[in-house]
């Protein structure tokens, strides 16, 4: 389970190291344009964050559909659950990797922003780092639990339609689909209104910054960390059960 | 002696329509067993269920009387398991992660299997010829050391010269006491290499047949026993 987990971590970190090139190419201009002009460099690579947030989930969502697709993954002999944990241990690497990666590069935007006397904010008593940390951490967990919901949704939806006549098995592809459609609206809809916040003039860092602001009070990371929790726990346990036999097949019936 | 492979009753629908029925048959350590049958007969689909990728069938599958899923699944390989046609990774490393994922796979017999077939490990997956891409697929298959090989089309499309080189591949680097069931169109190509045939007809196994009787008691060849099954039907 943990060489899948691995096996599947290094798949998604080469995407992911992909979806950086473009945040580390404006890091690099933006450094050489301030000092010719005054720029934020923080703020400019927050679009790139809430960019690579969209991408990452499309990512996770494709990568997690591979594992129930592909022979090579469904022909491995493991069960259920292990390719669920695997799953679910090479999307905690991958995020945290891309967490590592979101910190240093908004600290060295920070810092070349500081070193330019340009002003974070007037908020007192908090760190900026520590506060993208925490913005990110939010982020990802939030991801991690929306990642669950479509991956859940996507099982139920192939056990269902594998014991169904075809009309009925297009009724509920096209309900799934629907659902899928108002989920991702939804989402999308909550990461523009943070993106729109970013323009007030008081939320210069950016988007992660004001994430991290928004829900630094522990209730804010504890409900996501519950509802995190929460997907998971449904998740781990529905696709067990119910997917039991789709992974497991060569059982007596 | 304990058969590598037993099936009893296996049944398959597919959208409620009758793809297998009551297929029952065994295969004995050292056998390599040809399941011939029309297109569409469900001779992949039946390959399919064994290896453990098709839910929803009813019946038993044993391997080397191992009835666990899991086990069954460690206890087969597969040419249907490495598709390699969407893939850069050299094919050292996909060999070197292939062995990472399953238990009884051995990287130095996969290298010895490439140098018999005069194939560079170095080579990207997608720089392969359909005739490399098949010797790598056996290579994979055989280095993984179990008891029983599922093989589906695995001359396909392939030259007399790769065929017979493949063939000779096979016969040389499978593991002692092990099974091969193979399906192939191509009957006459395989009539060397195959101890059984069963014919896959009307969703169950209506033939089985040691090959030798064919030739000996019978006097055909294994293409015409297998096309007069057909023109018996007719």
């Amino acid at each position: 389970m943990i060489n899948l987990a691995k096996s599947l971590t290094k798949h998604r970190l080469i995407i992911l190291g992909l979806c950086l090139i473009p945040e580390v190419l404006e890091l690099l201009v933006m450094t050489i344009v301030h000092f010719f002009r005054p720029v934020q460099v923080s703020d400019s690579l927050s679009l790139y964050a809430l960019l690579l947030i969209i991408g990452l989930f499309v990512v996770f969502t494709f990568f997690n559909e591979q594992i129930w697709r592909h022979d090579r993954y469904r022909r491995l002999p493991l069960r259920t659950s292990q390719l669920v944990w695997a799953t679910n241990l090479a999307n905690i690497g991958a995020v945290i990797c891309l967490l590592g990666s979101q910190v240093l590069i908004l600290w060295g935007a920070t810092m070349i922003d500081r070193h330019r006397n340009l002003r974070i904010d007037d908020l007192p008593g908090l760190n900026p780092v520590a506060v993208a940390v925490i913005g990110l951490l939010t982020i990802s967990l939030s991801l991690l639990a929306g990642w669950g919901v479509i991956s859940f949704i996507h099982l139920m939806t192939l056990t269902l339609k594998a014991r169904l006549p075809l009309l009925k098995q297009l009724l509920v592809s096209a309900l799934v689909s629907i659902m899928l459609a108002i989920f991702v609206l939804v989402f999308v809809q909550l990461l523009l209104k943070g993106y729109r916040i970013l323009f007030l003039p008081k939320w210069r860092i950016g988007y992660l910054y004001h994430i991290g602001l928004v829900t630094i009070a522990p209730a804010g990371l504890g409900y996501q960390i519950v509802e995190l929790l929460g997907v998971w726990l449904l998740t781990t346990l529905g696709i067990t059960s119910l997917l039991h036999r789709y992974v497991e097949t060569s059982v007596v019936a | 002696m304990t058969p590598n492979l037993e099936l009893t009753d296996i049944a398959f629908r597919r959208h409620q329509q009758v793809i297998l029925d009551s297929v029952n048959f065994a295969v004995s350590p050292n056998q390599i067993v040809a399941l011939l049958g029309a297109n569409g007969a469900g001779k992949t689909t039946l390959l399919r269920i064994i290896a453990g990728v098709i839910p929803d069938f009813t019946g038993t599958v044993h391997v080397s009387e191992q009835t666990d899923p899991i086990a069954i699944k460690a206890a087969i390989s597969t040419n249907f398991d490495h598709d390699l046609r969407h893939s850069h990774q050299r094919l050292l490393k996909y060999a070197q992660a292939t062995r990472v994922l399953w238990p009884h796979f051995d990287l130095a017999q996969f290298e010895t299997i490439c140098e018999f077939f005069e194939l560079s490990t170095a080579k990207h997956l997608d720089e392969l010829s359909k005739g490399q891409r098949k010797q790598a697929q056996l290579a994979l298959c055989l280095a993984n050391r179990v008891p029983l090989y599922l093989l589906d089309e695995p001359f396909d499309g392939l030259d007399l010269m790769h065929q017979t080189q493949l063939q000779k591949g096979l016969l040389q680097f499978l593991p002692e006491n092990a099974s091969v069931l193979l399906t192939d169109h191509h009957v006459e190509s395989i009539a060397n290499l195959i101890d059984r045939v069963m014919i896959l007809h009307h969703h169950t196994i209506q033939a089985d047949t040691s090959a030798d009787q064919i030739r000996e008691q019978r006097g055909q060849s294994i293409s015409e026993y297998f096309q007069s099954f057909y023109q018996k039907e007719d």
